[in-house]
Formats: C-alpha cells, structure tokens, sequence
C-alpha cells in the first residue's frame, strides 16, 4: 500500500497503562521523523475511539507531548507537531542513562539472558541508533513490557 | 377478496421471507473469521468438523421455521377474511423474526464453550480522519428539497384534498385509516420523513467520525475503508428512498382514487428491489469488507489479531453492545453486517429515543382515526 500512515499500536493487556504507551509510541513516530512541524495528529476524540479508550486517556498523553515540546495543542485545532530542538545533553541526564542501562544489562544476566545475546542486542541496537532507525523500529509494535 | 390481492399479496409475503431466510442463512459466514456467532474464536474454528456441524444445524433450523413461516403467511391470505389477514400475517413474520434468533441462540451456546480471549492489541492511524459524507453536503440537499417542493404543492392544492381522506388500506384494498385536513395530517408525513432524514444524514457523518477502523494497514484497512463507504452510502441513499416513499404517501390525499393507495405496485416493487441491491452489496462485501480481501488479505498488514477490538462481555446476548468506557457511538455488529450503537455511550439513546418519536409520530400524531 503506497502512503501507508504511521501506525500506533496498544496492547491494553500490557502492566503499562495506555496513556503512557501512547506517549511512548508516539514519542518514537516523532522521533523517527514521520512527522514535520504543522502536521496534524488525529483529535482526542478520534483516536480515543479509534483505541478504544476513555478521552482523558489520549489528553493526558497529548499534553505530556506537549510538555515535552513535540506538539502544540489548541481547542479546536487538535494537535499539532511543532519544530523541537534538541535539549543540551546534561551530564546528569547521561549519568542517569548509564545507570539505567547497566541496571538493565545486569537484570538480564541475572535473568538468565546470555552474555553474548545482551551483547549482540546491544550491537543490533547501536547499528540502528547509526542508521536513526531505532525510532522507526519502535513504532507499529508497541513492546508489551517495558523496564 | 379479489384473486389479483392474493396472488400478489402471496407473492410480496414469499418474497420478504425468502429474502429474511437467505439472511438468516448467510449470515454466520460473513462475520469476522474470529467471530462466529457473536463469540470471539480462534480463526481457525469455523472451518473445523465442530464449527461446521454447528452451522449445519443453524441452517437446518431457520430454513424449517422459514418454510413454516412461509407457508403460515400463505394459508392465512388464503383463508382468513380480510379482517385477520394482516394479523395473521404479522404472526407469520414474527415467527421469522424469533426462529432465526431461536436458531441463532442454539448456535452461540454452542459456539461459547470454544470462545477464545479476544485481542488486547488495538491499533490506531496517526492521521486525522476525513469524515465526508458521501456526495458531501450537495448530496444532502435533494431529499429535503424534494419534501418541500411537495409542501409547496400540496398548499397550492389545498382545496383538491378532501376533508377526510385514506391514508392506511387493508390487505383487501379497502381503507382502514383516516386523516384530516390539517397540518399534521397534510404536512405530518413530510415533517416525520424531514426529521427521519436528517437521523439518517446524522447517522452516516456519525458512522464516519464515531466508529472506528479496526484494520489501518494493508488490504485489510483498504477493504474496511471501502466497506465504511459503502454502508455510510446505503444510509444516504436511505435518506433518498425515505424522502421518495414519504413524498408517495404525502400526495396520496390528491389522488380520489379509493380502491387502494394509487402507485402502490411501482413503489412496492421499487421498495424490494432496493432492499434486494442492498442486501447483494452488504453479503459482496461482508462484515468489515472481510469478503472483499479475502483470508489471505485479512491476515495482511500489521501483525496484531483481526477481532473486532470490542470484548464479549459487553454484548448482550452477542447483539447489544453496552460498553460506558468505549468512546465509540457506532461499532461493528457482531452477527450481520453493518454497524450498531454501543448503548453505553449517551448519544445512542437520544439517536433511539428520536427514532422512537419519529414513530409515535406517524402512529399517534398524523391519523385522525376518524371514520368518514
């Protein structure tokens, strides 16, 4: 199918609650640019009945977004992507990064996951993060768990 | 009882019945693959020994209460006099309406005991959604011009109306149902068709913007989008027959002629044909456009499972959808094709409670019940 629109994906039998996998998945379709500033999101009202959830739901991932500095919301008008710079890396925000990371790394390995396969998912995923497909890949299938 | 009213009420009888029957008949075959009976299936199911028995004894049963049916409706405009002959006739077409449900009933306890979790995986396209209606608002226009131009002609002929004149016959041709000439009996059955317009105008933008696609991606979205379309334009073309049926029924007063309601084999043969059309469309396409694409295209697309993305335990019986946290108006029917109203969304009640005062309307407000 030529043009096919970006997709979001929810699994409502995830522990994530649905707001924040919107945002998530959300968060990722923007990151991979498949959207430029002025594009139109679909309204609150449609895409709540579109995922079957309640209206509060998709407000509150919109105005995270827009807290963020990805959308811009007016009443009326929907929401709309908005032009983003990227913040400054703090030390602190790498730091914390790091922390997550290796936390993660450690809780596989405990997990029983190989070294090897932890170590070829890394690569897998630095060889993305090279090309700026890591975004992409996140979007039409949201993870069902998230750390 | 003329031999030409039962031959043709025969005939019109075998026809609303054989056309019921063939509904009833193939309906459970063009669900969603994962729906069988109202009840979410693994995909797979309705083609196994068990899901196939199930449906051979569905058919079985609404083809006998069918036969019965048609052949109860026969023997009553046989052999009833002119006075029970409608009654009779309605019990017929009761006994249409609940042996099918009866059959379906048999059929979904049998299918529950193989009911599979439905999909928590929901999917949604990140783009606004185009809600046009068909034609667009020029489209819109022509059944209400259509109802006030009658109006206007009906005011410039006031004085050709009679005091007193039929609106409703017998099954023998006779009148049995008066109204006045005044302004609910002139202009009742066009303000009724104007409001009944305007629900389905309402209806067809609501379907649009208030129900949802289940497929986005692939053939799947594709074939849905299609079959959205053409449901919404059955509604409008509704809006077209209603407006034509009604401006029928407002010029009946002109015509003197007091055997039977003049134009009636025209309108009733146009009635048929379009409800024959619409039904062809609604079983070419099946539920959801699934006909359309096919099980290889189904599966197409994104990877979650098809479902209709609305739990079991929200419908009653497997008809009636009540579901306070789904925003949707319209969802998907789980049993037949098209769309039905989620009553647990405020504005399915109103939609209901304007559709009932629309009859109470043409019961109570447009006859006179005076007898000439």
């Amino acid at each position: 199918m030529p043009n096919e629109p970006p997709v979001l994906q929810i699994d409502l039998a995830s522990p994530l609650p649905a707001s924040e996998q919107i945002v998530r998945g959300l968060r990722a379709t923007l990151l991979a640019g498949q959207f430029g500033p002025g594009d139109q999101l679909p309204s609150v009202r449609q895409l709540a009945v579109d995922l079957g959830v309640h209206h509060n739901t998709v407000a509150g991932a919109y105005r995270q977004l827009a807290e963020e500095g990805w959308l811009e919301l007016r009443r009326g008008r929907g929401a709309t992507v908005i032009e983003r710079p990227a913040p400054a890396p703090t030390p602190r925000a790498e730091a914390e990064f790091r922390k997550r990371l290796e936390e993660l790394v450690v809780k596989a390995l405990a997990e029983g996951v190989p070294a090897a396969a932890v170590s070829g998912e890394l690569t897998v995923l630095a060889a993305k993060l090279q090309e700026g497909d890591l975004a992409k890949s996140q979007t039409g299938s949201m993870p069902s768990t998230e750390s | 009882m003329s031999t030409q009213w039962v031959l043709g009420l025969s005939l019109v009888m075998a026809f609303v019945i054989g056309l019921c029957l063939v509904i009833s008949y193939l309906i459970p075959r063009l669900t969603r693959p994962d729906v069988y009976f109202a009840v979410t299936v693994p995909p797979e199911f309705r083609d196994s020994a068990e899901g196939c028995s199930i449906l051979k004894r569905y058919r079985v049963e609404v083809t006998i209460f069918g036969v019965l049916t048609l052949l109860i409706a026969l023997a009553a405009i046989r052999i009833s006099g002119p006075n029970y002959l409608m009654v009779v006739g309605m019990a017929g077409l009761f006994l249409q309406g609940v042996g099918p449900f009866l059959a379906y009933y048999r059929a979904r306890g049998r299918v529950l005991p193989h009911a599979a979790a439905p999909a928590t995986v929901r999917e949604a396209a990140l783009v606004p959604r185009e809600a046009h209606v068909p034609g667009g608002w020029m489209l819109q226009f022509p059944p209400f011009a259509l109802l006030a131009a009658t109006a206007i002609w009906l005011r410039l002929h006031w004085g050709q109306i009679p005091e007193v004149f039929p609106i409703h016959w017998g099954a023998n041709g006779q009148p049995n149902n008066w109204a006045t000439r005044n302004f609910a009996g002139v202009y009742g059955p066009l303000l009724i068709a104007a409001v009944l317009c305007a629900l389905m105008g309402f209806m067809a933008y609501a379907m649009l913007r208030w129900s949802r696609l289940i497929r986005v991606g692939g053939a799947a979205g594709e074939g849905e989008r299609r079959f959205r379309l053409l449901v919404v334009s059955i509604v409008v073309a509704t809006e077209y027959f209603l407006a034509l049926m009604f401006t029928w029924a407002a010029l009946l007063p002109l015509s003197h002629k007091q055997s039977g309601p003049p134009g009636v084999i025209p309108m009733l043969v146009f009635s048929l044909a379009f409800a024959v059309v619409t039904t062809v469309l609604m079983i070419w396409f099946g539920q959801g456009g699934t006909r359309l694409v096919g099980s290889a295209g189904a599966a197409s697309g994104a990877a979650a499972p098809v479902g209709d993305r609305t739990p079991d335990k929200y419908w009653k019986l497997g008809l009636i959808y009540v579901n306070r946290d789904d925003p949707a108006l319209f969802v998907e029917k789980r049993f037949g094709i098209g769309f039905t109203l989620n009553f647990g969304h405020p504005g399915a009640w109103v939609f209901l409670a304007l559709l009932v005062a629309v009859f109470v309307a043409i019961i109570f407000i447009v006859p006179s019940h005076h007898h000439p």
